[in-house]
């Protein structure tokens, strides 16, 4: 299962990461920008069984992919404490 | 430079497992594919070239490692290993970074210890030690060993390869020389134990062969019946050894429970876990607790709350038994096949149970012909005629063959060549330990044991013809399901349709 959403241009770079850590995820991988695909940080939980992926394309802008069988559930919980660190700043 | 399709940041996968082997005399690291059971062999120097190949660092930084250390010639040297890698399935990229996390104690420290009553004799012949192509140590244990004995085997047995994936994880694999973990000296003995006292030896084989199951209610402690040692242990053998015990040869090592009876060396045994532990919290540091899924597939599609199946297990466990364990299994089988687990069932089961038919272990036998012959064929490929696993491998290929002749799968379904006691103590262990349940569907996981017990009874008819004097050969049911964890021969189970019984 695959959910994903846009960051706004105003979301902080710490933010987001404070949050992946937050719910429990980690960095994996970091792949750089090619032809191919776009610049992407993999974090995955710790059950290893979903990943996210943290996009930074020129053309698109920011985005969060999560992928596995909690995606949907992470993927709130990311979104809530996302909106969560935002509000206290 | 082009590059080919390789991972950003290479690392070897989970499923990889780099050992480290002097074959007669040669260096060679193989590296087996746990799911499919090939393997890619390689010369030390190319290992050495993709050594860093952790996850961290991009081709760049690999050329950069390999040059540090002096190895690097040209750059697709290390592209050439690792295209090979990456074709063999066996790359995956970046790292995993919970590989040094604990994983969840789920059983909790207060959970009781449900303890198979047995003690066990090590005859410290070493047998054991030469069969697995993994000898685990943890990293502190590497570290330990190499510091204490720098010298062993002229010092090839310092180095340590990765247990599984070529990432940092707290545990690694011995060096094995021909098919021997490195440390077990000519005479059988564990180098290590002899020298520096069993507190040197790592904490797997302190713990070998106990096994560690959570169920939910309980810790079940049990073993694998895959050293004749265990065949041993279960009572006395040649009248020589008494109360339990078996008599220690001149110049072997002395392992626990030793006394002197009558002027007589006698090995007591030593229970699986030490005497009066009560708790999961008390078991040794090394004792690694698998917990039982909470929903359980008994055939195909069907699963089953677990405390359904651990209550089937106590049920079996407690029922008065038919002298055939083959019969018994396979009766046993049936009913789960059924969807009957209910205590009713399983005292019908063994009530009325008889040997399978030629007609239905035939897709069962053909599957076994097939992985052992393969298992065979890589064997002889690049291990050593010394090799235990090759010699066991000839062994395991030449009866699973001999059964496709109907005469011969008779006499064994007959109970020709039956080890009663041990077969008996094989279920029991099996149930206890929840040995049943994991990969395959607990019906096809029974009839797959009683297949291992008919291969077992055929096996020492194949090692008087091949003149073969392996201890597999006086204790085959050992030996058999020693090779079909260690060495993957398990893997023939999920070649056998479901619908085969």
């Amino acid at each position: 299962m695959t959910t994903q959403f846009r960051l706004g241009d105003g979301v902080p770079r710490d933010a987001v990461w404070d949050v992946c850590g937050e719910i429990g995820f980690r960095l994996s991988n970091v792949v750089p920008r090619s032809a191919e695909h776009p610049a992407q940080a993999i974090l995955v939980s710790p059950d290893r069984q979903t990943m996210l992926h943290l996009i930074d394309d020129e053309a698109a802008g920011r985005a969060v992919i999560f992928n596995g069988p909690r995606a949907a559930e992470l993927s709130a919980a990311f979104q809530r404490a996302l909106a969560g660190s935002e509000g206290s700043e | 430079m082009a590059k080919p399709s390789l991972p950003a940041r290479p690392r070897l996968a989970d499923h990889a497992m780099p050992r480290r082997h002097f074959v007669d005399g040669e260096e060679v690291v193989v590296v087996h594919d746990a799911r499919t059971g090939d393997l890619v062999r390689m010369p030390p120097r190319a290992w050495a070239l993709i050594e860093a190949a952790d996850g961290t660092r991009d081709l760049d930084g690999l050329l950069l490692a390999a040059s540090q250390k002096g190895e690097l010639r040209r750059p697709s040297e290390i592209v050439a290993v690792l295209s090979d890698l990456q074709a063999a399935g066996l790359l995956t990229d970046g790292i995993d970074p919970f590989a040094f996390e604990p994983p969840p104690d789920v059983a909790g420290s207060a959970a009781p210890l449900d303890v198979l009553p047995f003690s066990l004799v090590c005859d410290g012949s070493g047998s054991c030690c030469a069969t697995y192509s993994t000898v685990r140590f943890t990293r502190d244990e590497a570290a330990l060993a190499a510091a204490l004995m720098p010298g062993a085997q002229d010092g090839r047995v310092r180095r340590f390869l990765p247990i599984s994936g070529s990432g940092a994880q707290p545990s690694v694999a011995a060096t094995s020389i021909d098919g021997r973990c490195g440390y077990l000296a000519g005479d059988g003995a564990c180098e290590l134990h002899r020298t520096h006292g069993p507190g040197a030896k790592p904490s797997g084989c302190a713990i070998y062969p106990a096994t560690f199951v959570f169920d939910g209610e309980a810790v079940r402690v049990s073993l694998g019946v895959e050293c004749a040692c265990v065949a041993k242990s279960l009572g006395n053998k040649g009248g020589a050894a008494r109360a339990g015990g078996v008599p220690i040869l001149s110049g072997m090592p002395l392992q626990e429970g030793v006394a002197r009876e009558g002027g007589v060396l006698i090995q007591r045994g030593v229970p699986l876990v030490a005497e009066g532990l009560k708790t999961r919290g008390e078991l040794p540091v090394g004792a690694q607790v698998a917990v039982l899924p909470e929903d359980i597939e008994t055939r195909t599609g069907v699963k089953v709350a677990r405390e359904v199946v651990v209550r089937w297990s106590r049920a079996v466990l407690a029922a008065p038994r038919p002298e055939d364990a083959v019969a018994m299994v396979w009766a046993l089988a049936a009913k789960v096949a059924e969807g009957d687990l209910s205590e009713a069932g399983v005292r019908a089961a063994l009530g009325s149970a008889t040997a399978p038919q030629a007609e239905e272990l035939r897709p069962w036998i053909a599957a076994l012909c097939e992985r052992t012959a393969n298992k065979l064929e890589s064997a002889e490929r690049w291990r050593s005629a010394r090799d235990r696993v090759r010699v066991a491998s000839r062994l395991l290929a030449d009866t699973a063959a001999s059964l496709k002749d109907p005469t011969a799968l008779g006499l064994v379904l007959g109970g020709h060549g039956a080890a009663r006691e041990i077969e008996a103590f094989y279920v029991t262990a099996s149930l206890h330990g929840h040995a049943l349940i994991g990969e395959i569907p607990l019906a096809h996981a029974l009839r797959d044991r009683a297949v291992r017990m008919l291969l077992a009874r055929a096996l020492p008819e194949t090692a008087e013809r091949m003149r073969c004097d392996d201890p597999g050969r006086e204790h085959p049911l050992p030996l058999v399901e020693a090779m079909m964890r260690a060495q993957g021969v398990k893997a023939y189970a999920h070649e056998v349709p479901e619908s085969a019984a």
